[in-house]
């Protein structure tokens, strides 16, 4: 099976740099840190994903560390491509056609008396 | 042969002819999928009533002698991360299982003033997080060419559902090579649009400023056609480009050509697999035979591209899949004792270990602390891409590389490892990065499996992409 | 023990009054009574939609930024702000962060007798979120309020007492109703408030970690609490314990005092980066001019020049909030020439207008009336009584046109005698005469009230009172 590559990929094993720059990520990428992040994005983890994950995120970070090389000082970051500038809508009240907001929520989960319900936040 | 396997435009004649019903056309289609999708399992959900109450209303107007237009009662099958109100769109993700769309997206509704009609909704990678249809939390979608292979992803399922004749062509998205990489992998035409181009309005958003719709066909012609119903700028995307769009049909047609010189970029043919590199040259000599110049050029910042796409996408992910909390739409887990209990819950049954991956990974390159080095630096690292190909486009029209460093690869291969995934993106992500117009042009096969090309021009310049594709095709079929 | 100073830092929000919301044009009405009455994908967090930038919003928080004398951003942007909260649909704001519409700016205001100086840190545009509603065993949300357009301002920490944040806070007020961009009512939640306090000795430069208050829903909670809170202070720094690290309370009104806020809300990391789905805005000079020429005068700026013409502070600041009771002080003011004109009409302003306001809510007299009443004052053809009775008693124009138009055929067909009148009042009240020769002072004013009701208000309470006692003297 083809799996040549011609972009340089650093991930492991030859480069002893790049060895030490994943072993350092790991070290960075600990199991708390990943708890931390994954309480972040609000997600759960059991413990034996957790350091499955660790290990993951420690690989594509590791991968990403490459960009260090780079020299940006010239560089102003891209926010997007396209280049406009000032796109604005005219302050109109449309309302949303009776139907389709009926549809809209429709979706809801658990929609009671016109409200969208969730357990109690003090 | 199926009729679904016949272009818009012969369709178009056949159906004012008579030569047959639009009905029939549906249900060829709806045969194919019965025939081949419990095992290809391109498609998530099939609409066959209402595309034949569709189907039958075209044959009504057509019985009365009215005129139809050039896409009516044509039948194409939709990403599921495309909104059609009405039906489902499950993104390929549990966390919309329930999920009815409530609205159409833009792209949905202008193909459906035209009378085109949607069969159903296609599988892919959850929110299109993947190359291979492989994350999908529905099951794979296999290659009509070769059912132990993977048909490609992320808009894996629309791809093989063209190339099997399911439908005539279909919507895909495509954030670093979702519909590229999948239509190299089946054998069909892939337009990923300039961004801005076509409206990202109701489709489920991946990363915000990469995202876009396209269409995937069986033929340069095909894809002419279906872009020039969807481009255009839409008031509900603020980021759709303003300004009159080109005739793509009749530009295709134009006897001189708009563009001329091609550029090869060495950083992607050094260490190229040998085969692959001899059906890239092989096309290339078509296009000198045709006219074309072929010249060497450097984009000197490729082997950073996947770099700085991964750490881009995936922190604009991380963002835009902080909606789906399970509070106002798509699965809620039961009896949650707690906010904090449903966020959680809900998140960890609906996203599978790619999605919690990316989102994960995300949070962490704009967390406070790691913001500099990960996210911003890799915006800055798309500038300099960016400029790359700017300062290639003023020696050359267009680029060729290959669209993936291999065919379609084994069911099962590559989805443990994630970073070897990541890299089969290579080829890809570049023109993502830059939000250039690319076009996979299937140009050979290599152990039975078909191989494509990518042709890229600058910003908005699809025409210049068209017209070298079917160049190719139709040099290609003499 | 060192003599301490209050330190207090603002940050204002404000529902800005446009017709649609800020990112969708679904309907601005935050108190519809209907909940999710004026929802659409958008504002729900639907999957597929995506933000579109209201110009309205845009250009009023650009009239802000000019009236506070801000530095106007020649590029803004907008961020993505992210926590998860059931009432923030998308799971992150759309706010800015660090290229806002306004940076610094300063606001001048009175206080009692003096003019204070605030400067502003910045202003910027963002959305609001939905309205949550606590049951007993869950919380109900109402998507109508999402996405409202909300304006933040944060002040520099300049302000001295709770007091002066009251005031910047009314002053804040007028300012966005006069630009006509909200009508900033804290109890309706279209004008909100955080208040941060910290004490240091005086004389000292440097700041310390500051005490933050939420749940202000009145000027009176926000002074309340800042006193509250700076007595608290108080008595740490007595103890030689004040607050080593910045901290999030929450006032109770009920219980009149604050609490502390759980530590894992305060402490978030909002992971801002640049909102990919809204162009950035660019803004000329030219088009910044364009937009400012809109502003209709504002009360601040003509408070400012009527000070410059000598009026009194205290005098015009009781007369300031009203809108319309200001303005209609203002059409008049403007065409009076002397000093003593304007010291009349801001006397009747002061009284019996703001009385007739409040209870009527409308100026029941015309510009010539009022300006001719305070010509008569001045020449002296009329008492300053008698004026502002006319005016206490007009229900509609004409009214006091009437009473003038009386009194004068009164005073030209009568030419009454003071002091024969006052002759013949004691004359006929000789009891109360001796009552009052016998030492019952308050008898006095009886019969300055007989003399006023007799001579029907011709003449002004001080005449009358020193002819009274001129006439007493002769009988005595």
């Amino acid at each position: 099976m083809v799996e040549r590559c011609p972009v340089k990929a650093d991930v492991a094993g030859s480069n002893p740099a790049a060895r030490a720059k994943l072993k350092s990520n790991c070290m960075l990428i600990d199991k708390d840190l990943v708890k931390k992040v994954a309480d972040l994005s609000k997600v759960t983890l059991e413990d034996s994903e957790v350091e499955h994950f660790a290990k993951e995120m420690a690989e594509v970070l590791s991968y990403a560390d490459q960009l260090s090389e780079v020299d940006v000082t010239d560089a102003a970051p891209t926010d997007q491509v396209t280049g406009l500038l000032s796109v604005f809508r005219e302050d109109l009240a449309i309302d949303y056609p009776a139907d389709k907001r009926a549809k809209l929520l429709n979706t809801v989960p658990k929609f009671e008396n016109g409200y969208v319900v969730v357990p109690k936040v003090i | 042969m199926s009729l679904s396997f016949l272009s818009i435009e012969e369709l178009h004649t056949g159906l004012k002819a008579r030569t047959f019903t639009c009905r029939e056309l549906i249900t060829d289609c709806l045969e194919c999928i019965k025939e081949k999708d419990g095992e290809i399992h391109a498609f998530l959900s099939v609409y066959p009533e209402q595309a034949l109450k569709l189907a039958d209303a075209v044959d009504k107007k057509i019985q009365a002698s009215e005129k139809i237009g050039l896409l009516e009662g044509i039948p194409f099958s939709v990403k599921d991360v495309i909104l059609v109100e009405d039906m489902r769109a499950t993104g390929g993700s549990k966390m919309l299982e329930p999920f009815i769309a409530p609205y159409d997206a833009t792209v949905i509704k202008r193909l459906k003033e035209v009378g085109a009609i949607v069969i159903g909704k296609t599988n892919c990678d959850a929110y299109g997080f993947g190359s291979s249809t492989e994350n999908s939390d529905f099951g794979v979608t296999k290659n009509p060419h070769d059912l132990s292979k993977v048909a490609g992803g992320s808009s894996g399922g629309s791809a093989a559902s063209v190339a099997a004749g399911m439908c005539v062509f279909s919507l895909g998205e495509d954030t670093g090579g979702s519909i590229r990489q999948p239509s190299a992998f089946c054998g069909i035409y892939g337009l990923k649009v300039s961004y801005g181009r076509v409206s990202r309005y109701g489709s489920i958003a991946y990363a915000s400023s990469f995202d876009s719709i396209g269409p995937m066909a069986r033929s340069t012609r095909d894809v002419a056609i279906v872009l020039s119903v969807i481009a255009g700028k839409d008031s509900m995307d603020h980021t759709s480009i303003p300004g009159l769009v080109p005739d793509y049909i009749a530009e295709l047609k134009a006897t001189e050509l708009k563009s001329k010189r091609i550029g090869i970029p060495k950083e992607y043919f050094s260490g190229l697999d040998a085969t692959m590199t001899k059906i890239i040259n092989n096309a290339l000599d078509t296009f000198k035979k045709e006219g074309y110049e072929i010249v060497e050029i450097s984009l000197p910042h490729t082997k950073y591209a996947i770099a700085a796409y991964y750490l881009l996408v995936t922190s604009e992910a991380s963002s835009n899949l902080a909606r789906l909390d399970g509070v106002r739409f798509g699965y809620q887990a039961p009896d949650p004792t707690s906010i904090e209990d449903l966020y959680k819950r809900s998140r960890s049954h609906g996203f599978g270990p790619e999605v919690k991956r990316r989102v994960m990974l995300g949070s962490f390159a704009l967390s406070s602390g790691y913001i500099d080095a990960y996210y911003k630096r890799a915006q800055k690292v798309r500038t300099l891409i960016r400029e790359d190909f700017r300062k290639a486009f003023e020696t050359v029209d267009l680029i060729i590389t290959p669209t993936s460093p291999f065919p379609a690869f084994t069911i099962g291969e590559k989805v443990n490892d994630p970073m070897t995934m990541y890299l089969a993106d290579v080829f890809t992500v570049g023109f993502s990065l830059a939000g250039l117009p690319t076009i996979n042009v299937p140009c050979g096969t290599m152990e039975h499996l078909p191989v494509g090309m990518q042709i890229t021009a600058p910003y908005l310049d699809e025409t210049s992409v068209l017209q070298a594709a079917s160049v190719f095709e139709q040099a290609h079929h003499k | 023990m060192e003599e301490l100073e209050t330190v207090i830092g603002l940050e204002i929000h404000v529902e800005l009054k446009t017709a649609s919301k800020m990112f969708c044009a679904c309907k601005n009405d935050p108190m519809c009574s209907e909940p999710n009455r004026n929802v659409c994908p958008t504002c729900m967090g639907m999957v597929g939609t995506l933000p579109l930038l209201n110009k309205r919003a845009f250009e009023q928080t650009v009239l802000l930024a000019h009236a506070m004398k801000s530095t106007i951003a020649r590029h803004t942007k907008w961020d993505r702000k992210s926590y998860f909260y059931p009432d923030l649909p998308k799971g992150y704001q759309i706010s800015q962060y660090d290229l806002p519409i306004g940076l610094g700016g300063e606001l001048i205001f009175p206080l009692n007798d003096s003019l204070r100086s605030v400067r502003m840190n910045r202003v910027h545009l963002e959305e609001d979120a939905a309205k949550s509603l606590h049951d007993t065993d869950r919380t109900l949300i109402d998507f109508n309020r999402s996405s409202v357009p909300l304006m933040e301002m944060v002040t520099e920490p300049d302000l001295r007492s709770s007091e002066e944040a009251k005031a910047l806070l009314k002053a804040i007020r007028r300012l966005v109703k006069d630009l006509g961009i909200s009508d900033a009512d804290m109890e309706k939640g279209q004008m909100r408030c955080d208040a941060s306090v910290s004490l240091r000795r005086v004389g000292e430069d440097k700041l310390y970690p500051r005490v933050e208050i939420k749940n202000l829903n009145s000027f009176r909670s926000v002074e309340n609490a800042l006193e509250y809170q700076r007595e608290k202070l108080r008595v740490e720094w007595l103890a030689g314990t004040y607050p080593t690290m910045a901290s999030t309370v929450l006032w109770d009104d009920d219980r009149a005092s604050t609490f502390p806020m759980r530590s894992k809300e305060t402490a978030a990391d909002y992971r801002y980066f640049p909102e990919p789905d809204i162009p950035v805005v660019e803004l000329s000079e030219e088009a910044i001019g364009l937009l400012v020429k809109e502003i209709p005068p504002l009360r601040k700026d003509v408070f400012a020049k009527m000070l410059e013409d000598g009026m009194e502070m205290t005098k015009l600041v009781s007369i300031l909030d009203t809108a319309e009771l200001f303005w209609s002080f203002e059409s008049h003011y403007r065409r009076l020439d002397s000093k003593l004109k304007r010291d009349t009409l801001l006397n009747f302003y002061m009284a019996e207008v703001s009385l007739l306001v409040k209870s009527t809510a409308t100026i029941p007299f015309s510009t010539e009336e009022i300006l001719l009443l305070v010509e008569k004052v001045e020449d002296k053809a009329m008492p300053i009584s008698t004026a502002k009775r006319f005016l206490s008693s007009c229900v509609k124009q004409g009214d006091v046109a009437r009473s003038i138009t009386e009194f004068e055929t009164l005073s030209r067909t009568t030419k009454m005698n003071l002091k024969d009148i006052v002759d013949n009042v004691l004359s006929d009240d000789s009891p109360l005469v001796d009552q009052y020769i016998a030492g019952e002072e308050k008898v006095f004013q009886a019969l300055v009230g007989r003399v006023m009701r007799e001579t029907k208000g011709m003449f002004g309470g001080e005449e009358v009172v020193a002819v009274i006692r001129e006439r007493l003297e002769t009988i005595n």
